[in-house]
């Protein structure tokens, strides 16, 4: 995770306006040798800086691992009960079990494209919605009470309607993930896009801007933090809502997994899954992240 | 969910109140049944509803200073109360073969939780019960016309075992895409068409043909293992107090006994207790019904766990099991001290196909009740009858030809034989077959109607 925090955080700082960052080797030795030295410099600093939270981070995840083995070793029961809970050990075990077995894969697979699906459908309207919402009294009018209707509506609520309304069980699925992402998505969106300053939008107006260049050059910058937010929000709360669906009903996917151990009291394989689950929803969020930092420099730049 | 917490914060509450009653001590009972399979009732909310254990309950020798406290936690499988039972908050579980099974082998896998089988609930010796469904309008008639198609069952189920069992018996294991499906969500996939089949345990299979949004087109007697249920306790709380257990068993015996000496004021009670339609229940628990009430432990019994288990082991990696350990017959047999003969019980096993043979068909009329008919022919007339005047009837029922099950008149293949009398079939398969052997045609109840309502 260091490594890859590094990169894209040190390759805008260090572009230099005129020279593209991808330049033909050997064409300006001298500034390049320098911006590599730079590069490094700055590589290292900030593992400076980030290196001790990530030390901290390690030493945390790891101690709760101690605990949780001594808690099961030791047959914990204090309120809490570790009785029977799988030891960090028999999950691990369990793990590599999965890991040699394909359709362990399957069920990974299977859930990342309902999360794709839904998800990339959820920004495209959610994020369409949020900016009508924000920039058309009347659209606000009109969405706004769908909004708050359906948001608080859990996941698993929708099961049975999904299920007759849509003509797959895998669009059902999709459905509700789709609905998990949505709500966050919009919900920003629509704050990110009101929050743009008045006074910036009158300066860019008295410049002589459009309509269109007000939008795309002031107040589309302006939410992008907002937006952005909701997005990593939204790829969390998708992650929550596919399991719902999966744990319903379904062949394969990581949430289905979790939900067959468990009718089969299963433990060490029910915590595999509970733990892919967690690691996927994080390296996806992180994903998100990582893909809208390019648009957020200009944060950076007006600092 | 809401259910954990209330009885969790009802759990916390006594816990509480405790202290003030310092001088008597308090047995937490707390029983975990299913309100949706309706072989558990008389291990279940029978039990609760008409107050059973309490009557039963030890009030005695160590028990003459002791407080009960009996709390009971509905499921929808059996899983989750293994699962709760494990994690000691249920002491007492009612469930089907195969969840026994999982519970029995999860229980020795731990270092020192066990739990014993005491007793049965009810059977059915083919292994009816189960059911696969089909959507009403599918044309799908018989097992092999499931090849490449989706079927989904609740993994880990009594159904998910027969269904295993079919499809190896008929060589499709790998023609199949096996989905995991609850009842719930199978019924409601049925109900749209979204699934080729559904297999379920009972009362599923019979509600879906009782709304009219499924078809059976395998009963579980095909497999020919038998079905049954039964009771597990966590043999510390058996070891501790025996004689509560043997308590739950006598309150088993009685629950049997009301529903025996009265199936149409039980199933009433049962319909309100439940939310399971009475019609569908009576075609389990009325005479000639699918499920015959026995708390006995038979050597069959034992033979089909064993068999259950090996399809377990081989397809799900459970756990060996030692039913020696695992299954007592010590309690059932000192609840039977009420007077019962346990020998001749255990020894009694009833073949529907030899025990309802030549029983009358039933039409259930709203107001009037249960009327029977020797002969399909009368049976048809009256229905005809009561159609012509616009009565209101709750349902019919039939028995198949080729295993004797009771079946929905309703949803039953009529073949009119070449000599104008009628044979009921529960499969189309079987119909036809019947009908090319006697020159009949198949049809089913409006079209068998049209007849009576012409001629007559």
């Amino acid at each position: 995770m260091g490594a890859m925090q590094t990169k894209p955080k040190a390759t805008p700082e260090a572009v230099a306006p005129a020279v593209p960052p991808q330049g033909p080797p050997g064409a300006a030795e001298a500034p390049a040798a320098a911006r590599d030295k730079g590069r490094a410099e700055r590589a290292f600093a900030l593992l400076g800086r980030v290196g001790p939270d990530l030390a901290v981070g390690l030493v945390a995840l790891l101690s709760g691992l101690l605990l949780w083995h001594l808690a099961t070793l030791y047959n914990f029961n204090y309120v809490i009960n570790f009785q029977n809970v799988p030891s960090p050990l028999r999950v691990f075990d369990a793990f590599l079990t999965q890991l040699a077995d394909e359709e362990f894969y399957i069920h990974i697979l299977v859930s990342l494209r309902r999360i794709l699906i839904g998800y990339v459908l959820a920004v495209i309207l959610g994020v369409a919605a949020g900016v009508a919402m924000a920039r058309s009294r009347f659209a606000r009018a009109f969405i706004y009470p769908y909004i708050e209707i359906l948001r608080p509506i859990p996941a698993v609520a929708w099961i049975p309607l999904a299920i007759l309304m849509w003509p797959s069980e895998e669009s059902s699925i999709v459905y509700i993930t789709f609905l998990g992402a949505l709500f966050p998505i919009v919900l920003n969106t629509m704050h990110g896009v009101e929050q743009t300053s008045e006074v910036l939008v009158r300066a860019a107006k008295s410049l002589g801007a459009s309509r269109l260049q007000i939008f795309r050059h002031v107040i589309l910058p302006g939410a992008l933090p907002s937006i952005s937010a909701g997005l990593a929000i939204g790829m969390g709360v998708s992650w929550f809502s596919l399991l719902a669906g999966e744990i319903i009903s379904g062949q394969y996917g990581i949430g289905y997994f979790t939900w067959n151990a468990y009718s089969l009291i299963n433990y060490p394989d029910i915590v595999v899954g509970m733990l892919m689950i967690g690691a996927l929803g994080t390296l996806c969020t992180y994903l998100v992240r990582v893909a809208m930092r390019p648009l957020l420099v200009w944060q950076r730049r007006t600092r | 969910m809401a259910r954990i917490g209330l009885s969790a914060a009802f759990t916390l509450a006594i816990a509480a109140s405790v202290p003030t009653l310092a001088s008597a001590e308090t047995i937490d009972v707390a029983i975990g049944h299913q309100s949706m399979c309706t072989d558990t009732y008389t291990a279940g909310i029978v039990i609760k509803e008409l107050g059973l254990f309490e009557k039963y309950l030890p009030k005695d020798g160590k028990y003459a200073d002791v407080d009960f406290d009996i709390s009971w936690s509905d499921y929808s499988s059996g899983g989750p109360i293994t699962n709760q039972m494990l994690a000691g908050k249920l002491q007492i579980g009612v469930m089907g073969d195969y969840p026994l099974i999982v519970n029995g082998a999860k229980f020795q896998e731990t270092d020192s939780l066990r739990t014993l089988y005491v007793a049965g609930t009810g059977y059915n010796l083919k292994g009816s019960g189960n059911a696969i469904v089909v959507p009403v309008e599918s044309d799908v008639y018989a097992l092999s016309d499931l090849k490449g198609e989706d079927v989904s069952t609740p993994v880990g189920s009594a159904a998910w075992g027969m269904l295993l069992k079919a499809l190896q018996d008929a060589d499709m294991v790998e023609d199949v895409s096996l989905k995991n499906q609850s009842p719930a969500v199978g019924a409601a996939n049925i109900a749209a068409g979204k699934i080729a089949a559904h297999s379920d345990f009972c009362p599923w299979s019979e509600i879906m043909e009782f709304r009219g949004t499924g078809r059976k087109i395998y009963d579980g007697s095909e497999a020919g293992v038998p079905y049954l249920h039964g009771v597990v306790v966590r043999q510390d709380f058996a070891e501790e107090y025996p004689e509560v257990v043997t308590a739950f068993i006598k309150a088993v015996i009685e629950a049997g006994q009301w529903i025996e000496s009265n199936p149409m004021e039980a199933v009433e009670k049962m319909e309100k207790w439940t939310g399971v339609e009475k019609e569908v229940l009576y075609i389990y628990f009325s005479n000639g019904g699918h499920l015959t009430l026995d708390p006995t432990i038979k050597d069959q019994w034992i033979e089909a766990l064993a068999f259950d288990h090996k399809v377990l082991e081989r397809e799900k990696a459970i756990p060996p099991l030692d039913f020696d350990a695992w299954i007592t017959e010590d309690f059932v047999k000192a609840a039977y001290d009420m007077g019962l003969d346990y020998a001749a019980d255990k020894a009694e096993v009833v073949d529907p196909e030899a025990a309802n043979a030549g029983l009358p068909n039933e039409i259930w009329h709203a107001r009037e009740g249960i009327s029977t008919y020797a002969t399909l022919t009368e049976f048809l007339q009256a229905v005809s009858a009561f159609n012509a005047t616009g009565a209101k009837l709750n349902s019919t029922y039939v028995y198949d030809k080729a295993t004797g099950l009771k079946l929905f008149g309703k949803t039953a293949f009529y073949v009119k034989t070449s000599d104008g009398t009628y044979e009921t079939f529960l499969r189309k398969p079987d119909a036809d077959a019947y009908a090319a052997e006697t020159g009949g045609t198949v049809i089913d109840l409006d079209t068998a109607l049209v007849d009576f309502t012409t001629e007559g």
